[in-house]
């Protein structure tokens, strides 16, 4: 008895060690910035600790930027402290139960306004500051207006006011057409194509030129049909189909015109397409086995390791499909959403460090370091410069997978559209079993 | 353990190893030459990954591995950017606590069930083997909510706690099994010395059931050491991460900027720990393989 | 005496009682509860729940996409077990035979259990796979075989097979050590007597080994079934595809309901979470579980074979 006893208080005490080991922070204490960031008005009087639960890992070049502004942000308020816990791409997952169980967050990320419609703080006064850094425009002059266009897009979805922000959209991405450009010479391309029928004879001249076209995996194969459908019948359908699979769009001769454009495009469909498995169709796209890969403009640091520094990158928006209700500036855009917890004990010392974010010398270093960065005045870098023409473009924003999310999308249209895709079905045989199988949801 | 004479020793075959039949050996035969190709399939597949982590990712999608002689990119990244040492850390301590926990808590817990016979001993056993089956998610939220609720989500020492409570069934479901086969004289005889119940246990029992004990053990380490969900979920904060959550991130970053050396780099590192525990313990593990087995 | 006897029940079991109270009582009765609800969010406090009655289970089982997971946990178990069970137990019975450097065959059929299944998936997916140079399309060439070689694995088609195959593969290692533990210990006379008898190894194997083993097949019987149930990390990182429909089982369509998003970044898709479906799949799941410990409990023989 005595020993168990003993031992169990042997563990009691090593657990309170541990009690005693976990209050410690792992925040990075201010190294002083050296570029003057100009914009810190003194007449903000700030201290206290900012927490941000972040979605990025230690290492990306978003995580490298917002480190930056933090160590910015310290160094012009010295009583402020900024703690970032570095949570990965679970960060959803785990923000919520924190939160409820009373843990300090202050900013998050990476969320869904629908969540919680309560979450999210006013920050309209934040966006209507100065910017720092482009002093002549306030905070949401600064951003490209397709991010603030896609915040309140969000943010009306969850029907919170529109005229307002809750949250603001850092590292923007837009979907299109990644090409290699050597490989379109080779096949005699001189021009990108801007309608379905162009685009149908580029992938019939790099075909004739013994090039596959284009290639995918299983993790992005969705959004080729996803963005030819919303074109097709326009975002409001879509989202009524999204919401119903009773939907009568769901019959609709435009659906099986879907189908039988896929069936169209599956002869230029790379062979490894059935099988590939991400990321071994971008890696096809990286090593110059295929033409084409459709995909956000992420991309090209998800290969940049085999695609290397000279490849020939290039890229356009997703083609226009004729007789169809979307136009040229209908695109898939966003960004990842930033934004203040409304119960947060030092909302404006956090929504001071968001404006660090937002600056220009932050998003231009985060530029230089790789990323996407969400300012106007700064330049995309690398193969993303590709990128800039297109979400310039944009006009009308639409979610990645074109809004088109549901159980029966996923298990019934995506699978029988994969399979038309890459030639193990015929659109007939789809448009059938979409049919039957759309009773069932 | 049977003792054969001295002559049975030096006999050739122990009867065990005879095949009997020309058909039996027939298929003993076919049966060898399967095991060895599994093997050599097996070889090939985890000695891709070690070399992937060896060779530049370019390469890897070619299947050119090391086409370039060793490269230690991979790794020198993943030291340099990652502080993996603090999760390995992190990893020892959760791991080893859990496991010392769960052998302090449930090999008595799992003696009195097998050996004394009690009202609600049945119902022990079942609920014990029942809550087994038990989809580990199911348990994640309730159990969170309540370990927010007594304010304990945010100490280092909730995982521990979390790995104790959860872990019980499956390791005194195991450890009943091996008592069973542990003999009662010897702790009679003890009573009979003058010891009290629990002395016996300890001085008289365990010693005969350390086979079961470190065979279940190095299940539970190498299980907790690999474990995922209720490592994300209950150490959130970077400070108390494990290899295994560390390798999830590291997988996704390592994926975002396409650097799949440093991807397989990092799963070399967490799966070597495991594997030289198996090679250096697999004697033991091979002895009290068997008591897993619920009698009865 | 009888004082200290029950100072040992209390301090031998009650620690175990109360973790069991704790981590499994409390989550299950609370699952229960929250299953009858409507309820928003995994973290919403339980006065913003909404009472619907049976409606959660109601609509779960008109879902087509969970039924689509439970037949895909069905045939895991199914084939799969048939798998993993008959060429464990002939692998056993080969190297408790007698095999050159059997320690070694063992300990590498072994060594794809102690792998992260994380690194073990990514390798099936990424090289054996794989089409071009994958290992099982090299193997099929040079053996000539080129209608297997030119499977496509990884395709809508043959995904859920793949990920089978590969997750056979990693459960062979700790069946086989189980069983081979267990031939070791039977006694030789059996086998010495039997083979005087001039008994045929078929019949050795089917009534001597099979039947001394029979206990420890029901336990790594009783963890398969267990396995199949909880069927969730392979399913969510085999396809990074959020419900594809090929590879879902219930604990991850449980994973959805719960928490709305998928463990990978690159999910196209997201769904909205519902926390009270996602409770009463955990229910079902749980009734699945005692029913299938009593089928288990009733085909295995009650008799005792004394060693």
């Amino acid at each position: 008895m005595k020993k168990f006893v003993a031992l169990v208080l042997v563990l009691a005490l090593a657990l309170t060690c541990f009690a005693g080991c976990s209050s410690s922070s792992s925040s990075s204490q201010a190294g002083s910035s050296s570029a003057a960031s100009g914009g810190s008005d003194s007449g903000k009087q700030l201290s206290g600790k900012v927490v941000y639960w972040s979605m990025y890992n230690e290492g990306e070049p978003e995580a490298m930027a917002i480190q930056k502004a933090a160590e910015m942000f310290m160094a012009d308020y010295p009583d402020c402290e900024v703690e970032i816990q570095w949570t990965g791409r679970s960060n959803q997952e785990l923000v919520g139960p924190a939160l409820e169980g009373g843990e300090q967050i202050d900013i998050l990320d990476n969320f869904s306004y629908s969540t919680s419609t309560d979450r999210y703080l006013d920050i309209t006064d934040m966006m209507q500051s100065p910017a720092l850094g482009q002093e002549d425009m306030t905070v949401e002059e600064s951003l490209l207006p397709v991010l603030n266009q896609a915040n309140a897009q969000g943010q009306e979805a969850a029907g919170l006011a529109t005229d307002k922000y809750y949250g603001v959209q850092i590292a923007p991405w837009v979907v299109g057409f990644f090409y290699n450009k050597d490989l379109f010479a080779q096949a005699g391309v001189t021009d990108t194509p801007t309608t379905w029928t162009e685009f149908m004879e580029v992938c019939e001249k790099l075909k004739a030129a013994g090039i596959n076209a284009i290639t995918c995996d299983d993790a992005y194969m969705t959004l080729i049909p996803n963005n030819y459908l919303a074109r097709l019948v326009g975002s409001d359908t879509i989202k009524a189909m999204s919401a119903d699979a009773a939907d009568p769009a769901w019959q609709s001769e435009q659906i099986t015109q879907a189908f039988q454009a896929m069936e169209a495009l599956s002869p230029y469909m790379s062979p490894q397409t059935a099988t590939n498995k991400y990321p071994a169709g971008q890696q096809e796209f990286a090593l110059g086995d295929a033409a084409m890969y459709l995909n956000a403009s992420w991309m090209p640091s998800e290969v940049a390791e085999t695609a290397g520094d000279d490849f020939p990158w290039g890229f356009f928006a997703f083609p226009v499909v004729e007789g169809g209700v979307e136009g040229a500036g209908y695109t898939s855009v966003g960004g990842v959403p930033l934004a203040v917890y409304s119960e947060s004990p030092n909302p404006e010392a956090a929504k001071e460090f968001l404006r660090y974010v937002l600056s220009k010398e932050v998003q231009d270093y985060l530029a230089e370091v790789g990323g996407a960065p969400a300012t106007v005045g700064s330049e995309w870098t690398g193969a993303r410069a590709e990128c800039t023409d297109v979400i310039a473009a944009a006009d009308k924003v639409a979610s990645l997978n074109c809004d088109l999310s549901s159980e029966f999308v996923s298990a019934v249209f995506t699978l029988e559209m994969n399979k038309v895709l890459t030639g193990q079905t015929t659109a007939d045989k789809a448009v059938e079993t979409l049919t039957a199988e759309s009773a069932k949801y | 353990m049977k003792r054969y004479p001295r002559y049975c020793l030096t006999q050739k075959s122990a009867p065990a190893s005879r095949v009997s039949g020309v058909a039996g050996k027939a298929v003993h035969l076919f049966g060898k030459l399967l095991i060895l190709c599994w093997c050599a399939f097996t070889v090939a597949l985890i000695g891709w990954v070690v070399l992937a982590s060896f060779t530049p990712t370019r390469d890897i999608f070619q299947n050119q591995l090391l086409a370039d002689g060793l490269n230690m990119d991979g790794y020198t990244t993943i030291m340099d950017r990652y502080h993996i040492m603090s999760y390995f850390f992190n990893s020892v301590l959760y791991t080893v606590c859990a496991c010392a926990g769960l052998i302090l808590f449930c090999a008595p817990a799992a003696f009195v069930m097998t050996k004394f016979t009690f009202r609600g001993r049945r119902v022990f056993q079942t609920l014990f083997s029942i809550s087994l089956g038990l989809p580990g998610v199911m348990l994640l939220a309730p159990l969170y909510m309540m370990l927010v609720k007594l304010d304990l989500h945010n100490f280092r020492g909730t995982l521990i706690i979390v790995y104790l409570c959860t872990g019980i069934s499956a390791t005194t479901v195991y450890l009943m099994g091996f008592f069973a086969t542990v003999p009662m004289t010897i702790f009679e005889s003890g009573l009979i010395d003058g010891c009290s119940h629990i002395g016996a246990f300890y001085r008289l029992i365990v010693p005969l059931a350390k086979p079961g004990i470190v065979t279940i053990t190095i299940f539970n380490f190498i299980g907790y050491w690999n474990e995922y969900i209720w490592a994300l979920v209950f150490s959130s904060k970077q400070a108390n991460r494990t290899l295994a959550v560390a390798l999830q991130t590291l997988v996704t970053s390592m994926q975002t900027t396409g650097n799949y050396q440093g991807l397989f780099a990092g799963v070399v590192i967490v799966f070597i720990p495991t594997v030289i525990i198996y090679v250096l313990l697999s004697k033991q593990i091979m002895s009290g393989a068997t008591a897993g087995a619920v009698k009865g | 005496m009888k004082k200290s006897l029950h100072r040992m029940y209390l301090a031998f079991l009650s620690p175990v009682v109360i973790a069991f109270l704790v981590a499994y009582l409390y989550p299950v009765l609370r699952t229960v509860q929250m299953s009858f609800y409507e309820v928003s969010d995994i973290s919403s406090s339980s006065d913003t729940w909404k009472f619907v009655g049976l409606f959660n289970y109601l609509d779960l089982f008109s879902r087509q996409l969970f039924l689509v997971s439970f037949r895909n946990m069905l045939l895991i178990f199914l084939a799969g077990g048939a798998a993993v069970f008959l060429i464990s137990l002939f692998f056993a019975w080969v190297l408790h035979k007698g095999m050159f450097m059997g320690e070694l065959w063992r300990n590498l059929i072994y060594l794809p259990t102690v792998i992260t299944p994380v690194a073990m998936i990514t390798v099936w997916t990424q090289y054996v796979y794989n089409n071009r140079f994958g290992l099982l399309k090299t193997i099929f060439e040079t053996l000539g075989l080129d209608t297997l070689a030119a499977i496509p694995w990884t395709s809508t088609q043959y995904a859920f097979w793949a990920m089978l195959l590969a997750y056979c593969f990693c459960s062979i290692g700790g069946n086989l050590l189980v069983y081979m533990a267990a031939m070791k210990k039977i006694p030789d006379d059996l086998f010495e007597a039997a083979f005087i008898d001039g008994a045929t190894e078929g019949k050795i194997f089917f009534r001597i080994t099979l039947p001394l083993i029979a206990d420890n097949i029901k336990t790594q019987f009783t963890f398969w079934t267990i396995g199949c149930i909880g069927f969730f990390l392979w399913s969510r990182v085999f396809s990074v595809v959020p419900s594809d429909p090929t590879t879902i089982t219930p604990a991850s369509y449980m994973y959805d309901q719960l928490f709305g998003t998928s463990i990978s970044s690159n999910a196209v898709a997201t769904s909205g979470t519902n926390v009270g479906m996602g409770a009463a799949i955990g229910v079902v799941l749980c009734l699945v579980t005692v029913i299938a410990m009593a089928v288990i409990n009733l085909i295995f023989p009650k008799e005792k074979y004394e060693m």
